[in-house]
């Protein structure tokens, strides 16, 4: 058995790489510039100019190329990786927009000269500002670029500026003609080494360092354990009674044809369909109220959450334990009905079976055959489930804390993706799919243990 | 057929749910004729005219409101005399209330929402977008699921022998492809000379035969190996955030998402029900009789999926559904202005009193995958009492 749990650990080692790298290349993906998102807190955003930009970047390494080799066109030279990283990603954006690549870098030099001599000679601080940011415009970039320094033209500027502007706008005009070199198209490998962000990123992860929360610069590792804390108290709770519960009810139900059981089977099934957060929408609004009857006011409306800053787990709980009985309810019966359908159809499926015949036919008292020979076998799809049953919650869990007001994984999860705060977000995918590998893994053994004739071999 | 209307008359839950299941079509179908602000039919001095035909047909017409109709005028309206845009002002009122719009009174049946839009309005059409995007959703997840699950199915681990020359030459094209897509060079001549190019030398070895030694493609571990990786993933929350990347979101889009996200679950059952019928001996027959390996996968093998298939066509259906209404209901990735079952049933986080946003609209979602649900049970135990 060791054996089987160290070669699946073994095989769950390079899915758990490929979700890294994919959770990377997410993080990546987000909108935004990542220099300025990940800034701890947003009012220092006033940065002052690109040179600050460049430094913040060199400091949290964004500056660094992604992986571990780069493939560049040709006509782009490998000390391109040198340049300060404003530089780096206008040439890049230019570039990308139809420049060549020693016309854009000639571009952007007279762009960063114009800009220290705004500051220099003239101590025109505000227009070297707006010019700082150029490159991080959401417009299509030339389109960008073109109107910032149409804005920056006055009348009021000395007249060597003015014309130097103008120049740049006929350049920028007169060289985005679209053609591409041949050299363009044949590419160059250019090696980095460890020194890359994608390298960075992961001995990050290893030492459980998945950077800030963009809103109140809360380590995103702590944030989201102290969300998970309230999931799990829902989930763990409504997991245990979905599976005692629906053991019972299953079993019988497919036992036997009473109207008590085909009605348990029936409600299963009407609860397996109904959408969960329909259900738990209905219980806020109907049954919180004593607006639709004199019994309707059966739970507390999901109010304001209480807890004050020094509070500990067990004072929190206590304080808001009526907000916990709709979500409990909600996602146990959900699960139960889902499970109950499941175990229903197998103990159906296995009642008909000729070692049942057999043992009816020794005399075996119906009780002993059901829970000691058909339980057991009718068990296996319960825990083939159980790896789907930790997804199945979590996605529960987020509508109904959503609903709820329950500050959990799911709400801080939704909250997240709303104020776009990427790192909570990625952890908390990153999180519950390594929960969902866990929970694989578990039922692979838990089988093998309830169904020896497998043995233990991969 | 035969079979299925056999199987129809003896189960009544059966045959309600097919029956569910076609009305909702319909529903989707021609729900610009059950709920829409342009009359059918306006019979008056001009003579008879057919608005909402022509409306359909040219795309919405000029400022005529047909909700001012002259003396001697009389019009037909649609079921529902409103459409998603019908923004009247009059917000949350409750069902069964008249509003008076123009001329003609009328009753909002189901009540309105936070914009004053007619709630059944929004539930017939809502019933049309879920069903498009489920459709579309479950079309490409088959499709894809399909092709990859069938190809690892059917040729396994040793079965695809592939020179290295090939090999080599796919890798590197790809890894150019990849190059090229990334430093925004990749232009549409250019693919398909590449692509043209790619197919000539492919052809070129094939043809003279340079070919100095083959190796074995490991289709089936890549195929499981890729399956293994996108389960671990928790479906919803990775929606969730790539839905949340779109800027722009439509239904489409949304569709094509769910899609691509869904295809290893079709893929497993391909796989294994087509490794299964691969083993046989008819199969067996057919490759020494030298048929050519698409044919016999085409003709003999897939098939025998199509029962399966059909089960998880409609399981997948449903829990399309509920996707589709749990993102509108959460308010990302899904067009915000649209009207959709998840959208409706959403308001009442901001307004708890209106218990109908909360009832009707999700009384809807229900009706859809309940009926989904019971008609890939009763299709999967018609499949097995077949065997």
């Amino acid at each position: 058995m060791f054996r089987f749990i160290a070669i699946r650990l073994a095989g769950a080692i390079p899915t758990l790489l490929c979700i890294l790298v994919i959770t990377f290349l997410l993080t990546r993906l987000t909108p935004g510039d990542k220099v300025l998102s990940g800034l701890e807190d947003q009012s220092t955003l006033d940065l002052g100019s690109r040179f600050t930009y460049d430094e913040i970047a060199a400091a949290r390494g964004l500056d660094k190329p992604y992986f571990y080799f780069s493939l560049l066109p040709s006509s782009i030279p490998s000390a391109s990786f040198e340049l300060p990283s404003s530089e780096r990603i206008f040439t890049r954006k230019l570039f990308e927009a139809g420049f060549r690549w020693n016309h854009a870098a000639e571009w952007v030099g007279k762009w960063s000269q114009l800009q220290g001599q705004l500051t220099d000679q003239y101590a025109l601080d505000q227009e070297a500002n707006r010019l700082s940011y150029l490159f991080i415009s959401r417009l299509p970039i030339i389109e960008g670029v073109q109107t910032t320094l149409q804005s920056i033209l006055r009348d009021s500027l000395p007249g060597e500026i003015r014309s130097e502007i103008v120049l740049l706008m006929d350049d920028l005009k007169n060289q985005s003609t679209g053609d591409r070199e041949i050299r363009d198209l044949i590419p160059k490998l250019v090696w980095h080494g460890s020194d890359n962000q994608l390298h960075r990123w992961l001995s990050a992860a290893l030492r459980l360092d998945f950077g800030r929360s963009k809103i109140d610069g809360v380590p995103v590792v702590k944030k989201v354990f102290q969300a998970l804390r309230w999931t799990l108290t829902i989930n763990l709770p409504a997991i245990l009674l979905a599976y005692l519960l629906s053991i019972l009810f299953g079993i019988y139900s497919g036992w036997r044809q009473g109207s008590f059981e085909i009605s348990v089977s029936y409600l299963a099934y009407v609860i397996y369909a109904m959408p969960i957060f329909w259900l738990a929408t209905i219980l806020v609004v109907f049954f919180t109220t004593r607006e639709y009857g004199a019994w309707t006011n059966l739970f507390p409306a999901p109010g304001i959450w209480s807890a004050l800053p020094g509070d500990t787990y067990m004072q929190v709980l206590k304080k808001n334990l009526g907000l916990f009985i709709i979500p409990v309810l909600v996602i146990s019966s959900h699960l139960w009905a889902y499970l109950t359908r499941l175990l229903h159809n197998a103990v159906m499926e296995e009642k008909s079976r000729t070692y049942v015949w057999m043992a009816k036919s020794k005399g075996l008292p119906s009780h002993v055959i059901l829970w000691r020979h058909i339980f057991r076998n009718a068990s296996f799809p319960l825990i083939t489930a159980f790896a789907s049953v930790f997804p199945l919650t979590i996605a529960g869990a987020l509508v109904v804390e959503v609903i709820c007001n329950i500050p959990g994984m799911g709400r801080l999860m939704y909250n997240s993706i709303l104020s776009e705060d990427w790192n909570v977000v990625l952890f908390v995918v990153l999180l519950s799919s390594l929960m969902t590998i866990t929970g694989l893994l578990v039922s692979d053994v838990l089988y093998r243990i309830a169904n020896p004739r497998l043995g233990s071999k991969a | 057929m035969n079979r299925i209307r056999q199987y129809m008359r003896s189960s009544w839950q059966f045959a309600i749910s097919v029956c569910i299941v076609v009305v909702l079509g319909l529903i989707s179908i021609f729900a610009p004729f059950i709920a829409n602000e342009t009359p059918i039919l306006v019979i008056g001095e001009a003579g008879v005219e057919w608005p909402l035909f022509s409306e359909l047909w040219r795309g919405p017409s000029d400022e005529t409101s047909y909700r001012n109709l002259r003396e001697n005028t009389r019009a037909v309206f649609p079921l529902i005399p409103y459409n998603t845009r019908s923004n009247l002002g009059q917000r949350y009122l409750p069902p069964g209330s008249i509003d008076r719009d123009g001329d003609i009174l009328t009753r909002h049946w189901l009540g309105t929402d936070r914009l004053g839009r007619d709630v059944a309005a929004g539930i017939i059409y809502g019933c049309r977008s879920s069903v498009f995007i489920a459709l579309l959703a479950m079309v490409i997840s088959m499709l894809v699921g399909i092709c990859i699950g069938g190809l690892a199915g059917y040729f396994g681990n040793r079965e695809v022998r592939i020179s290295m020359v090939t090999l080599v030459l796919t890798c590197i094209g790809l890894l150019y492809f990849v190059f090229l897509s990334v430093h925004h060079l990749l232009t549409v001549g250019l693919f398909l000379t590449l692509l043209l190019v790619y197919i000539v030398l492919f052809y070129a070895v094939h043809q003279t035969g340079l070919m100095p030694y083959k190796v074995s493609f490991p289709m089936d571990a890549l195929v499981l190996r890729m399956i293994e990786i996108m389960q671990s993933l928790p479906g919803l929350l990775l929606l969730l955030v790539i839905a949340s990347l779109i800027s722009r979101p439509t239904f489409f889009g949304l569709a094509v998402i769910i899609g691509l996200l869904r295809w290893p679950g079709v893929a497993k059952y391909v796989r294994a029900e087509v490794q299964k019928t691969s083993a046989e001996d008819y199969i067996l027959a057919a490759r020494i009789s030298g048929l050519r390996h698409l044919k016999i996968l085409l003709k003999y093998v897939l098939p025998r999926t199509v029962a399966p298939l059909v089960v998880i066509f409609s399981f997948g259906f449903a829990s399309v559904v509920l996707l589709e209404s749990t993102l509108s209901f959460l308010g990302i990735g899904v067009p915000i202005n649209e009207m959709t079952l998840g959208n409706l049933l959403g308001q009442t986080k901001d307004r708890p009193q209106a218990w109908w946003l909360a009832l009707f609209p999700g009384g809807m979602i229900f009706l859809i995958v309940a009926s989904l649900n019971a008609l890939g049970d009763h299709f999967r135990s018609l499949w097995e009492s077949k065997d």
